[in-house]
């Protein structure tokens, strides 16, 4: 197939509650290639993890409601699929892990029952690749490819049993059973600790290089997004304020607020105060016109302060969405 | 599917609340008595010495080892009485506690994980029905279709399943935000698939109370219409039916209060050690009461 594995065009997603609009994804775009890590980087609350959720369709509704966009999975656009369809693609196509790996599993039953379920329900009922008979089997499978020891004995426990690191391997295991061609992993290594953080992200990129899955991380650790992805965008208040790939971004950041970011990383053997950004992550319901960064950035313009800034290439590849780069802006202002 | 209840009742076995039940002192007691009943029940025809609803020459005698309750106006022995009643008690207990659960649990989970207009449709009619006098209710039903074993289900059946509804509904809305939830919809779970493998068995722990609390005071209530004659008809026997029976010997010299004293001691054992029961399994499976 020709073209990228997903691309996301405009998309918007808002929620309609009763002290206003909170529009958490206001026009994003994203393209992401297959087997490809792809990385998304924001403050809490930014709306990287809607964006994620909107592309499974997994909003709650009400009150949230994806009001534009396109989001074409493999040629196909996502959002104009009937529910039925959609949950076929859950699971089988798209899968998703998610943050707290201590609650992302039932507690009433056995791991091993929790990674035959979407083998059973995908594998067995829908798409009939497979016997029943073959499932503890491939359960087994999945628990070995995810490194946990013991699988034999280890598939009867209980989440409760598991270590977070067990759990959030478990999980993986879970979501990648039926071979998705999109893993879309919402900050996995934010509830674990450093070393746990290293195994899980070391097991994701062993899986794409085995199964060729392509990987949507989700994180506000540039650490993680340095170590793991080829291509990187950058959130602020629900848009994309600059996408490049890793190298670029982290050695030629452009955008004021990629600058802080990263400035804001604290570094080992520096002393003295650590860089913060200035200012709160704006309100979602009023955001401040122009540029949502204008009222922290330092290099605001008026211009900054009126219209919202289109996306310049700057090089191959590397978009930034500020008026210091825009020529047409420069001439305005 | 069987893996699955397989897991359930090994997690049961396995829990803390298992253990805890198993060392609490209201537990063996209660648990005791409730066994006794049932093994009652079940061997009602070897237990009892008498047919209890054949009558005999041997009118209103004191306890003796023929009769260990004595006998009532009519010969009949007061004890095989008793023990054919935890029968009816027993039989009335169970189906009206699965009847409820059958309609309030659908009902309450199901307006639980819908939300929205069926949500409140569904807990509308759950307020309008525990605004009711139940009993009342109850009793005009049966006053209209007439009494019986059945009727009596039926009519305490339309005003209880309303609590089961409600505890399932605040169950599944606590339990529809947990994580897992999302990742089974993350997987492609089916809605129904999600409400009945992940939010039911979540839920069940408060449903075992409720269905361990209602049990005895569906005996209570059946056993009440019995005693206005509303419930069970004799000769079937009915604790309730004969509490009222016999109290016109209250007053008479012994034996006579023997007749009720006895048969209502026997009563207020059973659902007290029902009772018990149901409340040291509410405290077993509540982390905080446990230790």
């Amino acid at each position: 197939m020709s073209g990228p594995l997903l691309k996301v065009q405009g998309l918007k997603t808002y929620f309609f509650l009763e002290r206003g609009v909170v529009k958490a994804v206001d026009g994003v775009d994203l393209e992401i290639e297959k087997g490809e890590i792809f990385g998304l980087v924001g403050e809490t609350g930014c709306g990287k993890s809607v964006t994620a959720l909107s592309i499974l369709r997994l909003i709650q509704s009400p009150p949230g409601k994806i009001v534009e966009g396109k989001v074409v999975f493999e040629g196909e656009d996502l959002l104009r699929k009937s529910n039925e369809e959609m949950r076929k693609i859950r699971g089988t196509k798209i899968s998703m892990i998610f943050q707290d790996p201590h609650t992302s599993l039932d507690p009433v039953f056995t791991v091993g029952s929790q990674i035959a379920e979407p083998i059973e329900l995908h594998l067995v009922e829908e798409q009939h690749l497979m016997s029943a008979k073959e499932v503890p089997k491939k359960v087994l499978e999945m628990l070995k490819l995810v490194r946990i020891p013991d699988p034999e004995h280890r598939v009867k426990e209980y989440p409760h049993q598991f270590s977070g690191g067990m759990k959030q391997r478990a999980m993986t295991a879970m979501m990648i059973s039926c071979n998705p061609a999109l893993l879309i992993a919402d900050e996995p290594t934010t509830a674990v600790d450093v070393t746990i953080q290293a195994q899980i992200l070391d097991l994701m990129r062993e899986l794409r290089q085995k199964l060729g899955t392509s990987i949507l991380i989700i994180t506000h650790n540039l650490g993680v997004v340095a170590e793991m992805c080829e291509k990187v965008a950058v959130m602020y208040a629900g848009n994309i304020v600059e996408q490049a790939d890793v190298i670029t971004l982290f050695q030629n950041p452009k955008h004021p607020y990629t600058s802080a970011l990263l400035a804001a990383v604290p570094k080992v053997g520096t002393k003295g105060e650590l860089e913060t950004i200035p200012g709160m992550v704006p309100s979602l319901i009023t955001p401040p016109p122009g540029c949502k960064f204008h009222p922290r950035c330092p290099h605001a313009m008026d211009i900054c302060r009126k219209e919202f800034p289109r996306m310049t290439e700057m090089g191959k590849g590397h978009l930034v969405r500020c008026y210091l780069y825009s020529k047409g802006a420069r001439g305005a202002a | 599917m069987l893996g699955r209840i397989h897991d359930l009742l090994r997690g049961v076995l396995r829990s803390p609340a298992f253990r805890y039940l198993r060392r609490d002192i209201r537990a063996k007691i209660g648990g005791t008595i409730v066994l006794l009943v049932v093994f009652t029940a079940i061997f009602a025809g070897f237990i009892a010495r008498h047919d209890p609803t054949a009558q005999s020459k041997d009118i209103l005698k004191g306890p003796s080892w023929q009769y260990p309750f004595g006998t009532d106006g009519t010969g009949r022995d007061v004890f095989s009485r008793v023990v054919y009643g935890t029968r009816t008690a027993l039989i009335i207990g169970t189906l009206l506690v699965v009847v409820q659960t059958l309609i309030g649990v659908p009902l309450g989970l199901l307006a639980g994980y819908m939300g929205g207009k069926v949500d409140n449709l569904i807990m509308r009619a759950v307020d309008a029905v525990l605004a009711m006098p139940g009993l009342i209710i109850a009793l005009a039903f049966v006053a209209i279709v007439g009494p019986g074993l059945y009727n009596v289900i039926i009519a305490l059946a339309m005003t209880g399943w309303a609590g089961y509804a409600r505890l399932m509904r605040g169950q599944t809305l606590a339990i529809k935000e947990e994580p897992y939830i999302e990742a089974a919809r993350a997987i492609g779970e089916k809605d129904r698939t999600i409400i009945s493998r992940y939010v039911l068995p979540n839920a069940i722990s408060p449903l075992i109370v409720m269905v361990t609390m209602t049990f005895p005071a569906a005996i209570l209530l059946s056993s009440s219409m019995s005693y206005i004659g509303l419930g069970v008809m004799p000769p079937y026997p009915d604790w309730g039916y004969d509490l009222n029976a016999y109290k016109q010997y209250m007053g008479d010299p012994m034996p006579g209060p023997l007749l009720t004293i006895l048969p209502g001691i026997v009563m207020v054992i059973t659902i007290f050690g029902f009772q018990f029961f149901g409340d040291a399994l509410r405290d077993s499976l509540d982390p905080r009461l446990r230790e």
